[in-house]
């Protein structure tokens, strides 16, 4: 913590970055995002195993993309999060400041246990940073595993229609607040396709078709660029299990294209490139 | 009268059988993961009664998430509207005092330039039961807005916890007095008061900042850079405002194919990016911590200016959902503070 603590404040006193985007305490086994332009303020930087906000979505709020330097605390899988902007052109690199941390683990959004995506992270020590802060963590797995989800197993058992019932079920209670959307790091859209309204893409009413519509939608433009970080479930008010087709697609966009997203910079998303060898068997 | 008394088992009985009714609506809390909703029962719902508070409001009854007003159908001699469904009556179970102290003031505001008839309407119709708080968090704070957790505002029955099973009874308004007269056969049971509850009283909800001097704040310090540092953490969704007993807001949309259509009223959300974005591009409230202003100015400024009221309960849901950690209490606390402080 004395380390984060130090660099932030040479960060912000040297005027290297007008904002500081990090982790604040907020009460026993709480973690909240902390902005921050003063360097008296770093003091309150906290850093532990509640801090599960991807604070890199912030770098998309118009006030702050406006700003000429930013500095962002992130975990290894928040950074893939930044990853996938820079390839998306939607992050200017020498504009920011990764204060990249090495992390063993968050806990579950209720604090009882350790979050599910801890269990097969592969970015335990920080992929691409300007510092690293903190111990290296010995990875407990390869780059090269394959990672396969039980409950998307369980739920692939389903028929047909149970699969629609449950689904129907489920986002028969979005109440199309989008705080989903506006947590994602990776919905940056200045105008989702939700929000136009002439003509009206998708029906904005909070019934089963347009919640469909919409929870479709979103999973769709996630496919192949979602970094699974699990912000989008965690701030649903509805308790929707938004992961369970966010990791199905990834699993997809693995098995179909041997692709996961948000840890290579160098590499082009297979959704924005196009290969004459493609069999493009699908169009007909 | 004698006392009435109804416990778990009763009230789910109750409750399983005024759904049978397809005449009328009935609400309940439902439990989804680790936290209670007030949710339309059906059949299969799966009554909870052990919650601290619903992580929405009421006003998912009264004020449906979208609505439609309006139904057409276009032939060779024109336009002819179609009969909306009617309104049915409702009884809406498990609210907190800080959900049915809402009714009054939304009706003030639905029964203001334009009569709103379909929540007014609604609000004719429903049986407000309301469960007394038996706990409270770090986000409540009902009693510095006048209310109270044993607030009988806006209920017609007031539920009291006596044991770890089951409530007395109290009918608020005739529409209750009738309720618990007509379901007596469910207020019967027979409980002995236990000890220890109620397990809070309305000193344990101290009163913790003066909103007439956050009115005089608000007023004087529009531009105050302290608004930017209350917002900076909004992220713009409508969490906040959708699980908000009081945030009234809403859009209306038409879907329509060439031969029909329906008018829709849908929830909408003033902490919304797009929410004052005109026609020709700008944005009045272009940044997050401008939407987020307005969303506290509304409530402590403008609306007793027009109703004579603060349109905000206490009920502290707005801060536990929101995952920016974007906290009502804090930000009214350090108003308070700034106005004593400033002397304006
Ligand atoms: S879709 Fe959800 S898990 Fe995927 S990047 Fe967005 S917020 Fe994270
Ligand atoms: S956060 Fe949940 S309730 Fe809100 S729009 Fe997304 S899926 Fe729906
Ligand atoms: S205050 Fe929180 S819940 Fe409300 S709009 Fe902002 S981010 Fe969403
Ligand atoms: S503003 Fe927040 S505390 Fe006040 S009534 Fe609405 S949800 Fe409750
Ligand atoms: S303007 Fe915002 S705060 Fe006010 S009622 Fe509408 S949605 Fe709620």
């Amino acid at each position: 913590m004395k380390e984060l603590i130090a660099k932030a404040k040479e960060l912000l006193m040297n005027k290297e970055v007008d904002l500081l985007i990090g982790y604040q305490s907020a009460g026993e086994k709480k973690a909240k995002p902390l902005l921050i332009k003063n360097p008296d303020d770093a003091d309150k930087l906290v850093f532990n195993e509640y801090c599960l906000s991807n604070l890199v979505t912030y770098l998309n709020r118009p006030d702050i993309k406006a700003l000429s330097k930013v500095a962002v605390v992130a975990k290894g899988c928040d950074i893939r999060a930044i990853v996938v902007l820079l390839s998306e052109n939607q992050l200017v690199r020498e504009k920011i400041f990764i204060i990249g941390m090495t992390c063993d683990h968050v806990m579950s959004p209720d604090g009882t246990e350790e979050n599910i995506k801890c269990s097969y992270c592969k970015v335990r020590n920080p992929h691409l940073a300007d510092v690293v802060i903190g111990a290296p963590i010995d990875e407990r797995i390869s780059k090269e595993t394959v990672v396969r989800h039980e409950d998307i197993e369980e739920f692939n058992k389903k028929t047909k229609e149970e699969k629609w019932n449950f689904w129907k079920e489920e986002l028969s209670q979005c109440i199309r607040c989008y705080a989903c959307r506006q947590v994602c790091p990776l919905c940056y859209c200045e105008r989702c396709i939700v929000d136009f309204n002439n003509p009206q893409w998708i029906d904005t009413r909070s019934n089963p078709r347009g919640n469909f519509a919409w929870n479709i939608v979103r999973a769709l433009h996630l496919s192949g660029r979602c970094i699974d970080c699990g912000e989008c479930e965690r701030v649903c008010p509805a308790n929707i299990p938004l992961m369970l087709l966010n990791r199905s697609l990834q699993e997809e966009a693995k098995d179909k294209f041997d692709w996961e997203a948000g840890f290579d910079p160098e590499a082009q998303p297979p959704l924005t490139t196009f290969r004459k060898e493609d069999d493009e068997e699908f169009i007909r | 009268m004698a006392e009435q008394y109804i416990d778990y088992d009763k009230a789910k009985e109750m409750l399983g059988n005024l759904t049978k009714n397809s005449e009328i609506e009935v609400f309940g809390p439902v439990k989804k993961g680790n936290d209670t909703f007030i949710s339309k029962l059906n059949q299969n719902s799966e009554l909870s009664f052990d919650y601290f508070i619903t992580v929405n409001s009421i006003k998912e009854a009264l004020l449906p998430r979208f609505e439609p007003i309006l139904k057409y159908r276009i032939n060779h001699n024109g336009v002819t509207l179609e009969d909306l469904p009617p309104v049915k009556p409702l009884v809406v179970f498990g609210g907190r005092p800080c959900d049915a102290s809402s009714l009054p003031l939304m009706k003030k505001l639905f029964n203001w330039d334009f009569k709103d008839e379909f929540y007014l309407e609604r609000l004719k119709k429903v049986i407000i039961i309301t469960i007394a708080c038996d706990e409270m968090d770090e986000n409540c704070f009902c009693t510095s807005v006048g209310g109270s957790p044993r607030n009988e505002t806006g209920s017609d029955v007031l539920l009291e916890r006596v044991c770890s099973t089951g409530w007395k009874a109290k009918a608020i308004s005739e529409k209750g007095k009738n309720f618990l007269k007509e379901n007596s056969n469910f207020f019967n049971a027979k409980l002995t008061p236990e000890k220890g509850y109620p397990k809070i009283a309305e000193k344990d909800i101290p009163v913790v900042f003066d909103s007439k001097k956050i009115k005089t704040w608000i007023e004087n310090n529009f531009e105050s850079p302290l608004w930017e540092e209350f917002g900076a953490n909004c992220l713009s969704c409508a969490a906040c405002t959708f699980v908000c007993p009081t945030c009234h807001c809403f859009d209306i949309t038409d879907d329509a194919s060439m031969w029909k259509g329906v008018r829709t009223k849908n929830w909408d959300a003033c902490t919304l990016p797009y929410f004052t974005k005109h026609a020709s591009g700008h944005n009045p409230r272009s940044q997050s911590y401008q939407r987020y202003r307005q969303r506290i100015s509304h409530k402590y400024s403008y609306y007793i200016d027009l109703f004579g009221q603060v349109s905000c309960t206490g009920c502290g849901r707005c801060s536990r959902v929101c995952e920016a950690g974007v906290n009502i209490l804090d930000i009214l606390k350090r108003i308070d503070k700034e106005a004593t402080k400033g002397g304006k």
